[in-house]
């Protein structure tokens, strides 16, 4: 029997879905693959049709997040904001929309997004990390800083971006407070960075 | 902000809460050293100049090291912060320029930008603040120690004063109590060690009572009902705009002391202020017995119709019955000159079980305190608190209170102390001659 692409897109939909509920019931941790294949009421095997790993299956939930993150960004955007103020805005909102994966998103993303692999083993996450740098190539050409994607400062904005993601993922303070703090300061001074601020260490040298 | 200013708030914009201790300890740390580095300087310069020169070097060292600190305080946010506060409120101790640069630090620390504002108001209330004001200014017209106040106007159309707190304050402070006590450390083998210990975690346990804005909301309602009637204004809060990081009260206009001074007000005005704002501190100390220790310019508005608003109420101690008990039973004997219940009181104040084991220096230092004190009490009639022999007398009380450095008392009195130093330097900046022994007495007698 042929399997029409409406069926397929059906059965990923499904899959996800059944993911999802069996992640945030049982842990990322404790679900296995047939857990999510029984309730999805698809054999094991042909769950590794559409999804390589658990992980993948994941860090997929988790590119779907950060896309509705980005356009909850758009949306909150009034186009006034000074340049950390946006970047604090949009990486914000992508936050706020990956609430439900926070306990997991460690492991997910060292899979899906690992610093150490040039290209990523998922194409989930190579996608969506591809997503999040182009909005910040736009924020930052907005701002009058155009920057190639594979240049030095979105190494480095990217860098800083993980270890927020991987201090949030581990914010143990009420409403994740300390990770809104990171963000700011991380954004201030990636922003200080490249904007080559040198009129603070001018100011003390006068002084001195 | 000054021109001065302007270069290192700019700076501090650009940098974020530190919030572990090695970081601000650190920083903390090398601004001290600068500071000392600024005043070796000038030590060594002074000895190559005219005299008249010496003055404006030495300005210059002030304005140098007052601006290092301003930054260094406004980076760190938390009880730092405080500290400056408290230093602005002494201004025989700091010569006035520098009062007036630490006391812009209550009105100028660097803000928290729009978007940050947006998320805390999603975490605490769940909505934007556009969803549930009318309207709402991002940029924040003031700044406290531990946030920022934005203006906004309800849907009813009454106009608000919104503060927000700095996210994760709590932390730094906590933060900063445990830097403190790694630096007491080096103190452990000194004989009063457990009192400093004691005072500190004091400390600790009011500034964080004071991160909590719904304690503070309930002080207020408190203060409120308290002055309904008289010319102390207590703002009204908003309770379904209130948090424990998002504080919704009423907007009062007016000015703070600073522009109210730079308008050169006659002495009746000057003197109509300071009978308010001292009548706003007894009034609550006997009917609430509550110590409010934050008695800096920055929690008073002067209202262009004479009313007195009182803003703020974040720092404050309760007298449990006991404490209570023993400063009345103090200050009666103070005032009846009965001298052993008065060596009573100071032996349970130092936390010794009798009058004998009080070192005789530290009574003789703390009688000469006391007589200071009471002394616009006793004067039994109109009294100057800018009169220079009061002034530098005080001063000179404190400088030696602070070398002698006795950690031997009892922590609540830190509080207390405060309380009445902050007023005396509200006094002093007021330039104010009023009866206050009358004000006092009649409230003694009503409450006690």
């Amino acid at each position: 029997m042929r399997i029409t692409q409406e069926t397929k897109e059906k059965t990923r939909k499904n899959i996800l879905g059944a993911a999802e509920k069996l992640f945030a019931d049982r842990g990322f941790e404790k679900t296995t693959t047939r857990d999510i294949s029984a309730a999805s009421g698809i054999a094991k095997g042909t769950l590794f049709n559409y999804f390589k790993s658990k992980e993948t299956l994941a860090m997929t939930l988790v590119a779907q997040a950060m896309e509705s993150g980005r356009k909850m960004f758009l949306r909150r955007k009034t186009g006034n904001e000074q340049l950390v103020e946006e970047l604090f805005l949009f990486i914000a909102s992508e936050l706020r929309a990956l609430k439900s994966y926070r306990t997991y998103i460690g492991p997910v993303l060292e899979s899906g997004m690992s610093i150490f692999s040039k290209e990523s083993v998922c194409s989930a996450g190579e996608e969506a990390k591809h997503n999040h740098l182009k909005t910040i190539g736009k924020i930052l050409a907005n701002h009058g800083f155009e920057m190639g994607y594979n240049s030095i400062v979105i190494t480095l904005y990217w860098s800083l971006y993980l270890g927020i993601l991987a201090h949030w993922s581990k914010d143990k303070t009420a409403k994740q407070t300390e990770t809104l703090a990171l963000i700011d300061y991380s954004m201030q001074t990636f922003a200080n960075t490249i904007s080559s601020n040198t009129a603070v260490t001018e100011v003390f040298c006068c002084n001195e | 902000m000054n021109n001065l200013t302007e270069p290192i708030l700019n700076r501090v914009q650009t940098r974020k809460i530190p919030s572990s201790s090695f970081m601000r300890s650190w920083t903390l740390g090398s601004s001290h050293a600068k500071i000392a580095a600024h005043y070796f300087s000038y030590a060594i310069q002074k000895h190559f100049v005219a005299d008249e020169k010496k003055k404006d070097l030495y300005s210059h060292f002030q304005l140098q090291s007052a601006l290092q600190l301003l930054g260094t305080m406004g980076y760190l946010r938390g009880a730092i912060m405080k500290v400056g506060q408290l230093i602005a409120n002494l201004p025989q101790i700091m010569p006035v320029e520098l009062v007036e640069i630490f006391e812009s630090l209550q009105f100028e620390a660097p803000p928290m930008h729009y978007s940050l504002i947006r998320e805390v108001f999603l975490n605490e209330l769940g909505r934007e603040p556009e969803e549930i004001f009318a309207s709402f200014e991002k940029n924040a017209f003031a700044a406290a120690s531990l946030g920022q106040v934005h203006r906004a106007k309800l849907h009813n159309g009454k106009e608000v004063a919104v503060k927000v707190q700095y996210p994760n304050i709590a932390a730094t402070i906590e933060a900063d109590i445990r830097s403190l006590s790694i630096l007491f450390q080096t103190m452990r083998f000194k004989k009063d060690f457990q009192y400093l210990v004691n005072h500190v975690q004091d400390a600790r346990s009011v500034f964080l009572n004071e991160v909590d804005y719904l304690s503070e909301a309930m002080f207020m309602e408190k203060n409120r009902k308290l002055f309904a009637g008289s010319k102390i204004v207590v703002l009204r809060l908003f309770p379904e705009f209130t948090t424990p990081r998002i504080l919704t009260m009423e907007y009062l206009p007016g000015m703070h002391l600073q522009g109210f001074l730079a308008t050169n007000p006659s002495l009746a005005k000057r003197n109509h202020f300071a009978k308010l704002i001292s009548y706003s501190l007894v009034h609550s100390w006997f009917c609430l017995k509550t110590v409010y220790a934050d008695l800096h310019p920055g929690n008073f508005i002067l209202m262009a119709d004479g009313r007195l608003g009182f803003i703020d109420f974040g720092c404050y101690c309760q007298f449990s019955k006991e404490r209570w008990k023993l400063q009345v039973d103090g200050e009666m004997a103070m005032f009846q000159g009965e001298r052993d219940r008065l060596m009573r009181y100071l032996a349970k104040i130092a936390m010794y079980d009798r009058p004998e084991d009080l070192d005789p220096d530290w009574v003789d230092l703390f009688m000469r305190q006391l007589h200071w004190i009471i002394a616009p009490v006793l004067a039994k009639g109109p009294f100057a608190f800018s009169r220079k022999e009061y002034v530098d007398h005080g001063a000179s009380l404190l400088k030696e209170t602070i070398q002698k450095a006795s950690a031997h008392t009892d922590p609540f009195y830190n509080w207390s102390n405060r309380a009445l130093l902050g007023h005396r330097a509200l006094m002093y900046r007021l330039r104010c001659t009023f009866d206050y022994s009358a004000l006092y007495l009649a409230e003694m007698k009503q409450f006690s």
